[in-house]
C-alpha cells in the first residue's frame, strides 16, 4: 500500500513545477519525481487537474481574419515610402510628453498666464497703500471684493486698459 | 527558373526580401498574416487595431529584412517583431487615450454583429450565446493580465511555442517564462473559476 503524502511543505517544490509539467516542459528527471509524487498526493493531483481544466477553459478559436487587401495595403505603403512614420512620430511625442505631465504643464501655464494678465502676481493698483495684510483686510476697501469688478481682478484690469473704468 | 514562391521556405523568402524582392514579400505576408493577426487580436481589443498592428509587423519585416539571420527560425524572428509591436502599443500613452476614447465611443456597439465572432452553426441559439459569452470572458481575463504574462500565455496556449522559444521571443530566461506562466495561470484560474463550475 502506497503512503499518502500530506500536503504541505513537501509539496512546495512539486507545486512550483506543476505548470511546466502540465505543459510538458520539465526535464526527464523532474518528470519522474513529479509522477512519483502525484501517485501519493491527492492534493497535487487535484491541483494538476485544475491546471488542465483551466487550459481547456481557455479554448477560444478565433475565426476573424485580416481585412481584404491586407498584403496589397502593406506593399502600397512600402512603395509609397509611408513606413509608419506617422505612427513613430505620434509614439515619439506620446512618450516625450505623457498625457498627465502635458496636462499639468498646460494647467500651470494657464495659471501663470492668467495671473499675469490679472495682475495677481505683481503689485496691484487697487491695493491699499501701506498697512499690513491684516490691517488691509479690515478696511472698507476689502468690501470692494464683492463689487462686480473688484480692483485687481482680470475684468477690472481689462477695462482699465480699455479706458472704461476710472483709475 | 520557375517563380513558384509558395514552394520556398520562409527563410529562403527572407533572403530574397532582403535583396528587395517584393513578390517574395507578398508571398511571405500572405503565408503568415492570419497567424500574426490572431496573435495580436488576442492582445488588443479591436479587429481594426489588430489589422493595423499586423500591417506594422510586416512593414518592419520589410524594413529590417537585412538584419534577419538565416540561422534563426523565421517564425521566432517574426514573433519577436510581433511582440515588440504589441509592447510598443501598450506603452504608447497617446494610443492608450485614443483607446479610452474609443472604448467610451463604442460602448453602445457591443451588439454590432461585425464585432462579434460567428458562432458554430451546430449549436442551439442558447448554447451559442453561452459559448460566445464564455469566449468574451476568457478574452477579457487574458487582456487583464500584465503585458508580459499575457504574451507568454498567448504564445504558449494559442501559438504552441515551447518555453525556450518563448524565452527567445520575450528576451528572458526559461525560468522567467515558467514564472510568468505560473502567475498568469493563477490569475486566470481565479478569474475564470465561475466558468468552470
Amino acid at each position: 500500500m502506497q503512503k499518502r503524502a500530506s500536503s504541505g511543505k513537501g509539496c512546495v517544490p512539486f507545486r512550483q513545477k506543476l505548470s511546466a509539467f502540465a505543459d510538458g516542459e520539465v526535464s526527464a528527471d523532474w518528470r519522474e519525481k513529479i509522477e512519483a509524487h502525484l501517485a501519493i498526493c491527492p492534493d497535487c493531483r487535484q491541483a494538476l487537474s485544475e491546471l488542465r481544466s483551466l487550459w481547456q477553459a481557455l479554448e477560444d478559436p478565433i475565426s476573424a481574419q485580416t481585412r481584404q487587401g491586407f498584403t496589397q495595403d502593406v506593399v502600397r505603403k512600402i512603395n509609397g515610402g509611408t513606413q509608419s512614420h506617422r505612427h513613430d512620430w505620434s509614439h515619439f511625442w506620446g512618450r516625450m510628453f505623457p498625457a498627465p505631465a502635458g496636462i499639468a504643464l498646460v494647467a500651470m501655464l494657464g495659471l501663470v498666464l492668467g495671473g499675469w494678465l490679472g495682475h495677481s502676481l505683481v503689485a496691484l493698483e487697487g491695493q491699499p497703500r501701506g498697512g499690513t495684510m491684516s490691517e488691509q483686510s479690515m478696511t472698507l476697501e476689502a468690501l470692494d471684493a464683492f463689487s462686480p469688478m473688484p480692483k485687481g481682478s482680470l475684468a477690472h484690469g481689462y477695462l482699465s486698459l480699455a479706458g472704461d473704468v476710472a483709475q | 527558373m520557375g517563380n513558384d514562391y509558395t514552394s520556398l521556405s520562409s527563410e529562403d523568402l527572407m533572403l530574397r526580401i532582403a535583396a528587395g524582392d517584393k513578390r517574395s514579400f507578398s508571398c511571405l505576408a500572405d503565408r503568415h498574416k492570419e497567424q500574426i493577426f490572431r496573435l495580436i487580436y488576442r492582445f488588443v481589443e479591436s479587429k481594426d487595431e489588430a489589422n493595423d498592428l499586423a500591417q506594422e509587423v510586416f512593414l518592419r519585416v520589410w524594413r529590417f529584412s537585412k538584419q534577419y539571420q538565416r540561422t534563426a527560425k523565421f517564425s521566432t524572428w517574426l514573433y519577436t517583431i510581433t511582440v515588440n509591436v504589441c509592447k510598443t502599443e501598450v506603452q504608447s500613452s497617446w494610443r492608450r487615450h485614443i483607446r479610452l476614447i474609443g472604448a467610451l465611443w463604442s460602448a453602445d456597439n457591443d451588439d454590432d454583429p461585425k464585432s462579434q465572432e460567428p458562432v458554430a452553426p451546430n449549436l442551439s441559439p442558447e448554447d451559442a450565446m453561452l459559448r460566445a459569452e464564455q469566449h468574451t470572458v476568457v478574452r477579457s481575463a487574458i487582456r487583464s493580465l500584465p503585458s508580459k504574462q499575457r504574451l507568454a500565455l498567448v504564445l504558449s496556449r494559442y501559438e504552441g511555442l515551447p518555453y525556450q522559444e518563448i524565452a527567445t521571443v520575450l528576451d528572458c530566461s526559461v525560468p522567467a517564462v515558467e514564472s510568468l506562466l505560473v502567475r498568469a495561470k493563477d490569475t486566470l484560474r481565479k478569474k475564470l473559476s465561475s466558468l468552470r463550475k
